[in-house]
């Protein structure tokens, strides 16, 4: 209730009479109470689509928002159970919190903001697109927390085909006629596996020192190979890119270069396969070596007799 | 034939001829050996005959009946179609009147109503001769897969193939756990045959062989005239021989081709199927179950729909005393079925009881058929065959994970579907008929049919009474207890040391006592407090070593399974019968239980004798005996937690040896899906203290208990309706 005007006085003063008795809830047990059940939802009337209120305890527990009360925010009306009905048409803005939020500076929101704006999805859907059609608030946590870049690219790409890979929540979004990916990626050598280890976001951002959340369309998407499988790879910027910082402060700044582990064609990258290498060539040497010197000592025992 | 014999004597002439000719002759004898010799020697070894099976209600029309018959059959369907029409109408004269003006409307009749009568007015078909009539056309069917590719198969094949005729698999795809951990049937194991044809079972308290057929001779209500009653397992089995589907049993060897002419294709697929012609016929070769073969059933044929499915399936599920079961309703025009009045699981389908037969879905259109083989659902608890192993039926399938649509709780009671499967909240109520225990070893007079029947000391279908609540994850023991666990707590569950085992005396011996007085003065030496103390403690029939070695084999063996998957809350029926066992194959969750034969206990009430005439069939000596032993009974025996089959036949002498009268040492638990009810238990039903569901049993921690049972949202909800 708090400060919220709800219903008529009737509701308001018993919901004050409860708040007393009962106590309004901010603590996040207390919301976890229902929103841990795992089917916790509706299908909305509209769309017909499954709505899930669900959020998972143990991954919200993970999260970079995991430090935050549930109505923090949400408004402090949710803390009451049934939540007020003047309260579902709640919308949620990221911004809010994050533009002015010193703290968060180095994630440069203002840019950010203006990136996500000229994005195709922002551009074709206009405000039927907000941060949470990718972003969901509740599991977010940013990439470089994350040491697997294979769940990295699982995850993103997760996001990416919650639409792209869903003909109905693509169609009740866009109007549009859904675009099967494999056919709109024909020109991809190996498409499904380039899915299963780069993101899609590697080629449809533009290469800019940090990743953009300007989406490209198709057209305008990196179609050159040679981006990506060379030494210069802009994936040393993109996916690998907190790879990258993290081997600079492991192994220096030469080292990171040459022993990056980070395997990609054309660029032998690969720590194991680096040692590797060097150990085949010792063994190359000192075999012609050992042959050499059988050579030799069979010509002296042959010339001394 | 000169010629002839210049190249037999060439052939005969030359080694590899002479190789030849004796390789040609060993395969012949070999061939003459399966196809002639094998099925003589295993008919003498099972016991079981095979003969011509003929109908009596197999009879040739002539032109003018096949046509009289076509009108008539038209002519009562168009009328049910219009009375459906015409349901609502108050005033009979009018309904009256629009039935008349309907069955004269054009558009109201279609050129035909069964498609079969032009085709066998076609073809030439004016007497039914079974299979062999339907296969005329029918030889081979086309099947949709459930991935969805189409087949071509031979539909005799795909039927004796089907569990509807076998009764019984040898391969991998049950659901049930041996209480030795093991898969029954899995993949590494060796696969015996399985199923309700060779597993015995309490409710009928008999197995397929030495129950198949009988005709019993009852004095109903005291009199000297004798009737006599149909009764058996065979009755709801579509194979129509003198014994279940035994030659399918065996890897080698085919089912004769006179058995395969007595399956009954129309008790599945005529719409006019007239179960009074469903009793037991004897003739020189034995006992077996008669079938409606006339042209009025077979005109009409068709896919199924539910009526056909229900006139076996009501019988256990609504049960015979189900005011709504048609087959009960005519049990025959000779030998009259006998009704069984406790009920198997007691959740009926039909409009009156069930919110999806009211709205018209038919069986098959959850149970999805391909040709003959027929889904049974990705979860069980019995040991019952399943046709079609991986195949879901849910009720998911069609309503989603959110299938709460309207009104304000629709959200939280979606989130229940995470722990609670939907028959938990949506079946109220089993059959008042419902049979909870069944002692076959008092039997009653019962006055009014004129013979002795096993007396069911308790029969509710309470919710906690009738069926409890319990944790499932699709799997079940071999003697059918639901496997699973609570997720919350996943080691302090322990429904078989606990729930199953421990009834409340108080509230069974208030139950009980009317049943138990009356029972006492057929039986002096039975004291009403003793038996109650018996079967609320089933672990009191087990030594406690072997009470020890039960915990030891929950924790060991089926603990890992019971924390396999998802496990959700499910309603489950339960039984528990008194029975002759055979104490030498003993284990820690029972003995093999024996079986009675019908008419002897039916008519003199004496159930030892009952269970010596039964034991002396042959399949049953045959049971305690190396080969079958070696082929089937160690195995089996192992699954139901026994080291081994002790072949000691327990008849010495005329008299039983080692056999004792028990009640089984746990609670079977069978899944009820069926008898939906559009409105479910509310909020308050289950959270309060000593509601339906007892938290404690489910093995939620104690402060969860308290907090389920008291929950505060709760108390504001009802504040608020206050407050309104």
């Amino acid at each position: 209730m708090a400060g919220q005007p709800s219903g008529s006085g009737v509701v308001l003063l018993l919901g004050l009479f409860l708040l007393s008795s009962a106590g309004a809830n901010s603590e996040n047990a207390f919301c976890f109470r229902c929103h841990r059940m795992e089917t916790l939802g509706y299908l909305d009337p509209e769309t017909g689509e499954l709505v899930s209120l669900f959020v998972d305890p143990v991954a919200f527990g993970r999260s970079n928002h995991r430090e935050l009360s549930c109505v923090d925010c949400h408004d402090p009306g949710f803390g009451e159970y049934p939540h007020p009905s003047s309260l579902q048409a709640e919308r949620l803005d990221c911004r809010n919190c994050h533009q002015e939020n010193q703290e968060l500076a180095e994630y440069r929101f203002p840019e950010l903001i203006e990136e996500f704006q000229a994005s195709v999805h922002v551009r074709k859907l206009g405000d039927r697109f907000s941060c949470f059609s990718c972003h969901e608030p509740h599991l977010f946590r940013v990439t470089r927390q994350e040491p697997n870049v294979q769940r990295v690219v699982e995850t993103d790409n997760g996001i990416c085909l919650s639409c792209h890979a869903s003909p109905i929540t693509f169609r009740a979004l866009t109007d549009r006629e859904f675009p099967e990916l494999i056919r709109s990626h024909r020109w991809l050598p190996n498409a499904q596996l380039h899915w299963r280890h780069v993101r899609c976001v590697e080629c449809h951002t533009p290469h800019t020192e940090r990743l953009s959340h300007r989406i490209l369309p198709a057209e305008e998407a990196e179609q050159n190979c040679v981006a990506c499988h060379s030494r210069n790879s802009i994936l040393l910027t993109k996916l690998y890119r907190h790879r990258t910082q993290e081997a600079r402060e492991r192994l220096g700044f030469v080292n990171s270069v040459i022993l990056n582990d980070a395997y990609l064609v054309g660029a032998t990258r690969n720590l194991l396969l680096d040692r590797l290498s060097v150990v085949l060539f010792g063994l190359t040497v000192l075999g012609l070596g050992l042959h050499g010197m059988g050579r030799w000592l069979a010509r002296r025992r042959q010339g001394g007799r | 034939m000169e010629r002839m014999r210049f190249w037999i004597r060439r052939l005969w002439s030359r080694r590899i001829g002479k190789a030849a000719v004796v390789l040609l002759l060993i395969l012949l004898g070999g061939l003459l050996l399966y196809r002639v010799a094998y099925p003589r020697f295993f008919e003498a070894y099972t016991g079981v005959v095979n003969a011509e099976l003929t109908y009596d209600s197999s009879v040739r029309l002539t032109e003018a009946e096949f046509e009289a018959l076509a009108e008539e059959l038209t002519r009562e369907a168009r009328l049910r179609r219009a009375e459906a029409v015409t349901a609502d109408v108050q005033d009979p004269f009018t309904r009256e009147l629009r039935i008349k003006i309907l069955m004269s409307t054009p558009s109201f009749r279609p050129e035909r109503e069964y498609r079969h009568i032009e085709y066998f007015r076609e073809a030439g078909i004016r007497q039914y001769e079974g299979p062999k009539t339907c296969l005329r056309c029918h030889e081979t069917i086309t099947v949709r897969t459930p991935e969805g590719t189409l087949k071509r198969v031979n539909t005799m094949e795909d039927v004796l193939e089907s569990v509807h005729f076998k009764f019984q698999r040898t391969a991998p795809g049950f659901t049930t756990y041996g209480y030795d951990g093991r898969e029954v049937n899995a993949e590494e194991s060796r696969p015996i045959p399985v199923g309700k044809i060779d597993r015995a079972c309490g409710i009928p308290g008999s197995f397929s062989w030495t129950g198949w057929a009988a005709l019993i001779r009852t004095r109903p209500h005291g009199s000297d005239q004798v009737v006599l009653r149909s009764e058996g397992c065979g009755q709801c089995h579509i194979g129509g021989g003198y014994h279940p589907a035994t030659e399918k049993m065996m890897p080698i060897g085919d089912v004769p081709e006179e058995v395969k002419q007595g399956i009954d294709c129309l008790i599945c697929h005529s719409q006019t199927y007239d179960m009074n012609y469903r009793y037991v016929i004897q003739d020189e070769h034995g006992l077996r179950w008669n079938q409606d073969r006339t042209m009025r059933a077979a005109m009409t044929v068709g896919l199924p729909t539910s009526k056909n499915c229900l006139y076996c399936h009501q019988h256990n599920m609504g049960g015979d005393l189900f005011a709504h079961n048609v087959a009960a309703q005519n049990l025959g025009y000779k030998n009259p079925r006998i009704l069984h009045g406790g009920a198997k699981r007691a959740n009926p389908f039909s409009p009156e009881s069930d919110v999806h037969a009211a709205a018209g879905i038919q069986c098959t259109d959850c149970h999805r058929p391909v040709g003959h083989k027929i889904p049974r659902g990705t979860k069980g608890t019995d040991l019952v065959a399943n046709d079609l192993p991986g195949v879901e039926v849910a009720c998911e399938n069609c309503h989603t994970t959110a299938p709460h649509t309207q009104g304000e709780y629709r959200v939280i009671l979606n989130g229940h579907v995470a722990r609670l499967a939907c028959e938990t909240c949506h079946i109220k109520a089993l059959e008042p008929t419902n049979v909870v225990l069944r002692d076959w070893v008092h039997p009653t007079w019962d006055e009014e049919e004129g013979m002795y029947v096993p007396t069911d000391v308790y029969r509710t279908g309470e919710a906690g009474k009738g069926f409890t609540y319990l944790w499932f994850n699709g799997y079940g023991t071999f003697l059918a207890n639901a496997l699973g666990t609570n997720p919350v707590n996943p080691d302090g569950y322990n429904p078989l040391m606990e729930q199953l085992v421990r009834l409340d005396p108080d509230q069974l011996r208030e139950a009980l006592m009317p049943v138990l007085e009356e029972l006492g003065k057929r039986y002096e030496d039975l004291d009403p407090e003793t038996y109650v103390q018996e079967v609320a403690n089933t672990l009191s029939a087990l030594p406690p070593e072997m009470v020890e070695k039960r915990r030891q084999v929950i924790e060991e063996k089926l603990r890992p399974l019971m924390k396999r998957g998802q496990s959700k809350i499910y309603p489950f029926k339960l039984f528990n019968a008194m029975m002759y066992e055979d104490m030498s194959n003993q284990g820690p969750f029972g003995a093999m239980i024996l079986p009675f034969d019908y008419p002897t206990y039916y008519e003199t009430g004496d159930p030892q004798a009952a269970v010596k005439a039964a034991i002396q069939h042959p399949i049953v000596r045959r049971m305690y005996q190396l080969p079958f032993k070696a082929y089937m009974m160690d195995e089996f025996m192992a699954y139901f937690g026994v080291e081994e089959w002790k072949d000691v036949y327990p008849l010495q002498d005329g008299e039983l040896v080692n056999v004792e009268p028990h009640w089984m040492r746990q609670m079977a638990t069978l899944m009820v899906n069926h008898g939906i009810q559009r409105e479910g238990w509310g909020c308050q039903d289950c959270h309060r203290p000593n509601g339906i569901l007892d938290f404690a049993a489910l093995g939620y921690p104690p402060e969860r208990v308290r907090d389920l049972e008291n929950l505060p949202e709760l108390e504001r909800l009802q504040a608020l309706r206050q407050g309104d």
